[in-house]
């Protein structure tokens, strides 16, 4: 098929597709006009029955926590297969460091970037804690947080290369990290299997709305998840930067 | 005016799709195409925030706020944010292949791709 056939079945189909969007979005309501009776509901009862002010959270971890659960796997089935696509294929080997290797003409470190980087890396990680920390506050949780996590690791081999990466989060701790913290929001629903109620019910002490304690297993969850996100994300970031800078064919480069 | 406020962000919802899936067809190279698909989903995101906008109300963040305030649909909020980490995990691993078939065939072209067995 060449370029301009594809683009002459492209501007057909579009063309059908553009006019049925047209046609299903022409009777949805009016924008701002939405009432759906579930997301109320959801909103009115999120204080009262779970001390959670941030309703999406509650939603995400409690209401709907055991999607979350398989949407957390679909984090953890897509990581591992980005995993077994990136590693050392036959006739590949892994050198060292294509950035640090003797004989390279490179700029040198800056202290400048070092330092502000290294700071600035610091500052990532805390916000990141803060926050999965405070999920069933504010807006954020685990998700947000542990991808604000992954950012630190990005940050780190701006300032430092990679090795300091490998040093501060090797790559073992960052698959035990995933897997604990995906079984660890899967143990949480399984402790009140076990204490005799349903799948995920919270049962812990619900805390005082507006505080960190507030929600329940809520904090518990968002920690497994920041976890698991923040361990995730950031092997996805080192597992491309030593296909990057690490693997290279055999007998050359 | 109204009229326009009404139907405009669905219109860009839909735009936003038809724009990403025109530079899937039309792609020559695997990240462009990748990135592609990531505007054809980010279409979603807008509309689903569209769906659940709600003239006047707040954020569903219940800080401070008098009970019965009505609130935007935190329910769209929360799939949005599964749509979010979805895509996200979906282009790591298609990113993954893209590096793997520039590998192989030399080229990061879909066309100049050859069908592989096995």
């Amino acid at each position: 098929m060449t370029p301009r056939q594809r683009l002459l079945a492209f501007l057909l189909g579009g063309m059908g597709l553009a006019g049925l969007l047209a046609w299903g979005m022409a009777g949805l309501p009016g924008f701002g006009s939405h009432r759906a009776a579930y997301g109320q509901l959801v909103t009115r009862l999120s204080v009262p029955l779970r001390n959670t002010t941030d309703v999406v959270t509650a939603v995400n971890l409690d209401f709907r926590g055991f999607d979350t659960i398989g949407e957390e796997f679909i984090l953890f089935c897509s990581i591992t297969a980005t995993a077994v696509l990136l590693r050392r294929q036959t006739r590949e080997i892994v050198g060292a460091p294509r950035d640090q290797r003797p004989g390279r003409r490179s700029p040198g470190r800056d202290d400048g970037v070092l330092v502000l980087g290294t700071a600035l890396g610091a500052l990532v990680v805390c916000f990141g804690l803060y926050v999965v920390g405070h999920g069933q506050l504010t807006p954020g949780g685990g998700f947000q947080g542990g991808a604000i996590l992954a950012g630190g690791v990005a940050l780190l081999y701006l300032a430092s290369g990679l090795r300091a990466v490998e040093r501060a989060a090797p790559e073992w701790l960052l698959e035990i990290g995933e897997a604990v913290g995906a079984g660890s929001f899967v143990a949480v629903g399984l402790a009140s299997l076990a204490a005799g109620a349903a799948f995920l019910q919270n049962l812990l002490p619900l805390g005082t709305p507006g505080t960190i304690t507030a929600g329940g297993a809520l904090g518990l969850i968002n920690g497994a998840v920041g976890l698991e996100v923040a361990a995730g994300t950031s092997l996805v970031v080192y597992l491309f930067l030593v296909q990057l800078l690490r693997i290279e064919a055999a007998g050359g480069g | 005016m109204n009229q326009l406020i009404t139907w405009l962000p669905f219109g860009v919802a839909a735009w936003l799709f038809m724009a990403g899936l025109y530079g899937i067809v039309t792609s020559r190279h695997l990240v462009h195409l990748i990135v592609c698909l990531s505007v054809v989903q980010s279409s979603t995101y807008v509309l689903l925030l569209a769906v659940g906008y709600r003239t006047g109300a707040l954020a569903p963040v219940l800080v401070d706020v008098p009970a019965g305030t009505p609130t935007v649909d935190p329910i769209v909020q929360a799939l949005c944010l599964t749509d979010v980490v979805v895509e996200v995990t979906v282009m790591a691993v298609l990113l993954a292949l893209a590096v793997q078939a520039h590998k192989r065939f030399g080229t990061a072209d879909p066309a100049r791709l050859r069908p592989q067995r096995g």
